[in-house]
């Protein structure tokens, strides 16, 4: 029966001084975890592909944004000088940031598939920058690789004219499209019509109304300006 | 019989000590990797959490336009809503010169803790049209 009971206080301090032990360990490990910084660095390959395609397509929407406010203010440029300089500024930042991450990274385009088209000074006015670049990154997991067709346009047109009494109702579309997967974007523009501010009605869809006193045609001279800093214009008679 | 019996008392003693030292090992062992693998789950939500979040501002256009406004209060605006109320941030933003980052802000938010795990995520602009030079934040978040 002594025995038995010395037995039992035995095991009791047995399993006390576990569960002491245990709990001092939990408690030092989470102390030393705990005392020190551990800054991790986000590496997800897939979020970086998709923000790299995001902004190189972004890059050309702003080559094409000064390429078309160059022309229209009448200045003599070399596109494909213009183009050059921003694809390749843009890639070598590219490479700084990525490869010092340890990625491997190759932005490449072809320069004779560049191409800038305008169309102006008609009821469509329409600006094009055509680019095909070939995104490639890899880890050592992961290698992702795609040639983006990173195409703009910006296209702004009359859409409807009329004319009842005096007020004349003008609606005007302006777009973005960018050719890598034909989404029609929407740049919420600031849109004049014949220097009267439009209002945006959604879609890409602006409207004004004018009112005209006086006979004869009337010229509907619309501009647009966009965030990312084109300017364009359409040009009307009724 | 009593020199039996000690000699049995000293077995139980050195069984117990090194069934404790063996028990007490794999319970340690088996608790920090767990509490490991409980702080890189932490560390892959804090990183989703901020890939998340730098995307939908990236692609609303609402981080370029705070960025190159240069409009902080806004930005931390942006993110505060963007993320959970138990999780906190801190950013800097770099410009792209001569082939370098060059700091033009931070740290913006809350002060980062000098302990426990702190997730960094970056994301890079392209350029705007009134400025076309790149431009880099850096989300640091923590719990």
């Amino acid at each position: 029966m002594f025995a038995g009971v010395r037995k039992a206080q035995f095991y009791t301090m047995a399993v006390a001084v576990i569960a002491i032990a245990l709990i001092t360990t939990s408690i030092i490990i989470v102390g030393i975890r705990n005392s020190m910084q551990n800054v991790e660095i986000s590496e997800d390959i897939y979020f970086v592909f998709d923000s790299i395609k995001r902004e190189t397509l972004e890059r050309v929407e702003l080559i094409l944004a000064n390429l078309t406010q160059m022309d229209k203010n009448g200045a003599i440029f070399d596109y494909l000088e213009i183009s050059r300089y921003y694809l390749d500024v843009w890639i070598s930042c590219l490479k700084g940031e990525y490869e010092s991450r340890g990625f491997k990274i190759n932005v490449d385009y072809d320069i004779s598939q560049i191409s800038y088209v305008k169309d102006w000074n008609k009821s469509t006015s329409v600006s094009t920058l055509k680019a095909i670049i070939s995104i490639q990154i890899e880890n050592e997991d992961v290698k992702i690789e795609q040639n983006v067709n990173a195409t703009h346009v910006f296209k702004l047109y009359i859409n409807r004219v009329n004319q009842v009494g005096s007020t004349i109702f003008v609606e005007v579309n302006f777009t973005k499209i960018i050719g890598n997967s034909n989404e029609i974007g929407i740049d919420y523009a600031t849109v004049h019509i014949n220097g009267t501010l439009a209002n945006y009605v959604g879609g890409g869809v602006y409207r004004a109304e004018l009112v005209f006193i006086g006979s004869g045609a009337v010229t509907i001279y619309v501009t647009a300006t966009s965030p990312s800093g084109v300017f364009v214009e359409a040009l009307k008679t009724i | 019989m009593p020199l039996l019996k000690r000699k049995k008392a000293q077995y139980y003693t050195v069984d117990f000590i090194v069934a404790s030292i063996i028990i007490l090992g794999v319970l340690s062992l088996v608790y920090s990797q767990y509490y490991i693998s409980y702080e890189q789950d932490r560390a892959v939500y804090l990183s989703n959490l901020g890939n998340r979040c730098l995307s939908v501002l990236a692609e609303s256009g609402k981080l370029s336009e705070t960025v190159y406004d240069e409009d902080w209060e806004t930005l931390s605006q942006l993110i505060d809503l963007a993320l959970p109320p138990n999780v906190y941030f801190s950013f800097y933003v770099y410009r792209w010169e001569n082939g370098n980052w060059v700091k033009i802000v931070g740290p913006i938010g809350e002060d980062i803790p000098n302990s426990g795990t702190i997730v960094k995520t970056t994301y890079v602009l392209s350029g705007n049209y009134t400025d076309p030079s790149p431009r880099k934040i850096e989300l640091y978040l923590w719990e």
